[in-house]
């Protein structure tokens, strides 16, 4: 298992992370050490594993109920106006 | 010297909330410049309100009783950082479930407590801030994620605290720091308010250095919560009422966990303790868990999976860190997560995303939730022979700062013992065991079946009427 400085500029990209170059390089030595770890699980006979694994979360009725106050919600937001979030334009008037 | 003393008895003799709050304070004083368990410290606002409570008759389980919490739970009106620079400004807006029942019964918040970036890590080293010093060797780590708390405990500057356990967050640090922790078992405790890391396997849980504040601790948090729908809906016992000293158990050792390798003075340390067991009218005997040696590739899949999905969240768009200079809405996202993520956390983000990307997916997270079930499946059969399974909580005691810094896969080994518990959803509790010839804490672990807490803590309590280990006292 190997990983390629190419293929950790595209995971990054994914995960929203900006990296620097020494971080790639970084990245990439390492992954591969902790990949060739998780990859110890292909010994792992399917044999022995069930056919799918469920789990699920117990749902509640959809009743509404009071929320956070606006004033709150915009508390720690980093830019703010009216009582509105402030980001930069993302779709082109054109 | 009320420092020394158990929660439990200091609120049976009525003891004032102030004097109780004062002799911590005063501890903290000597101590936490020392130690760094504090990301934020409270202790003066805690003593005023305590001295407001002097005057009132006592009402409820915790009355006046000094608790600190990890700082990924949510108090309003204070700071939850994560000890990361993403949420080093975010001031929470409403309680956690959790603080709102220790506030019912009356118990004192005095800080906010140091931990590894996100729950990531097991030294503590992670925080972005300050490193936190093993209370009983400054040179060494406190152990992680949830140190702060451990070490606090551990210096006695307060008699309980709250950590979270993801994959042995809060015992591999109790282990090191010579207090007991206990991870409950996954629902029992409401995560509403805990920042979310890996949600199928954070459990909040209470530290204590005294089996019975531990109990009682534990009795106040527990129970279903309608605003996590993943807590349980099962009877809370009076698990502090119930305590009593139980040996007499069926008791199953993995085979597979001594096949590992273990420092010679932790296996002595856990060789005393079955001894002791032994002693004690336990029938002890070897058992087999054959997949437990996948757990720590099964938990380096599903946590760093969760986590990438958890922590997409820090956009710096809604709350948190945000970057100066931006020219789109990428880059806005982009720059502001890699200057605000520290690198186990960027680490885990990147893993997360690459096994949950396509094509991958099935292979990875798809395979690892198979063997989760497995292993799960192979703990429940073995508690059907056995009461309870033991183990060292960690297999090393506490190491020096650095010494695993640079090597995420060593640090990762060092929970060994802890990870397959989440994993199988089971409760577990670390008790101290003993200290090395250096004087650092060791630890063992106590496995039980789902939702029976109470066997931990009264095999615990057993425990400490044999090896009084709160009766040890920091000093650094």
């Amino acid at each position: 298992m190997s990983i390629t400085k190419e293929e950790v500029v595209k995971i990054a990209k994914l995960s929203r992370l900006e990296l620097k170059e020494d971080e790639v390089e970084f990245f990439a030595s390492q992954m591969k050490n902790i990949l060739e770890l998780v990859n110890k699980l292909n010994e792992v006979s399917e044999s022995l594993l069930e056919e799918e694994y469920t789990s699920s979360t117990p749902l509640r009725e959809d009743e509404p109920e009071p929320s956070l106050d606006v004033e709150k919600v915009l508390l720690n937001a980093p830019s703010k106006r009216l009582n509105m979030f402030e980001v930069p334009k993302i779709v082109d008037a054109n | 010297m009320l420092y020394k003393e158990s929660a439990s008895k200091l609120l049976e003799e009525k003891v004032k909330p102030s004097e109780i709050l004062e002799a911590f304070l005063r501890r903290k004083e000597e101590l936490e410049p020392k130690i760094r368990a504090y990301v934020t410290d409270i202790y003066e606002k805690a003593y005023d309100s305590a001295k407001a409570l002097d005057s009132q008759t006592p009402k409820g389980k915790l009355f006046g009783i000094p608790i600190a919490i990890k700082d990924n739970i949510n108090i309003e009106g204070y700071t939850t950082t994560c000890s990361s620079k993403m949420l080093q400004n975010y001031v929470s807006v409403y309680d956690a479930t959790v603080i709102r029942k220790l506030k019912q019964e009356g118990a004192i918040i005095v800080g906010k407590t140091n931990m590894d970036e996100f729950a990531m890590g097991s030294s503590t080293e992670y925080s972005a801030f300050f490193q936190t010093k093993n209370p009983w060797n400054l040179d060494f780590v406190p152990g992680g994620s949830s140190g702060g708390s451990a070490a606090s405990v551990g210096a006695n500057m307060v008699p309980l605290a709250l950590g979270s356990d993801t994959g042995g967050s809060i015992r591999q640090p109790a282990s090191f720091c010579g207090v007991i922790g206990l991870k409950p078992t996954y629902g029992r405790v409401s995560r509403y308010g805990l920042v979310a890391f890996a949600s199928s396997l954070d459990q909040i849980g209470p530290f204590g250095r005294y089996t019975k504040d531990v109990a009682l601790l534990l009795e106040v948090i527990s129970g279903h919560d309608p605003k996590d729908s993943t807590s349980a809906n099962v009877e809370v016992p009076a698990f502090s009422k119930n305590l009593k000293p139980r040996t007499e158990l069926k008791v199953g050792i993995p085979k597979e966990f001594m096949s590992y390798k273990i420092d010679k003075e932790v296996e002595e340390s856990f060789k005393n303790f079955v001894k002791f067991l032994e002693d004690n009218k336990a029938t002890v005997k070897e058992i087999s868990l054959p997949h437990i040696e996948y757990a720590i590739p099964v938990y380096y899949i599903i946590a760093p999976a969760e986590a990438s999905s958890n922590l997409a969240r820090f956009d710096g768009v809604r709350y948190g860190y945000r970057t100066k200079d931006f020219k789109d809405i990428f880059e806005l996202y982009a720059k502001t997560r890699d200057e605000g993520f520290g690198p186990e956390v960027k680490r885990r983000i990147m893993l997360g995303t690459y096994v949950l990307s396509s094509g991958y997916y099935e292979a990875y997270y798809g395979k690892a939730l198979a063997v989760k079930n497995l292993i799960k499946k192979e703990f429940l059969d073995a508690l059907k022979d056995v009461d309870v399974i033991i183990s060292p909580t960690s297999p090393t005691p506490p190491f020096r700062f650095g010494e695993k810094l640079n090597d995420p896969i060593s640090m990762y080994l060092s929970d060994i013992f802890t990870v397959s518990v989440n994993l199988a959803e089971l409760p577990a509790i670390s008790i101290p065991s003993g200290f090395t010839k250096n004087g650092l804490p060791i630890g063992v672990q106590i496995i039980g079946r789902a939702f029976d807490e109470q066997t931990l803590l009264d095999l615990s309590y057993a425990w400490e009427l044999n090896y009084p280990h709160y009766d040890y006292i920091s000093n650094v």
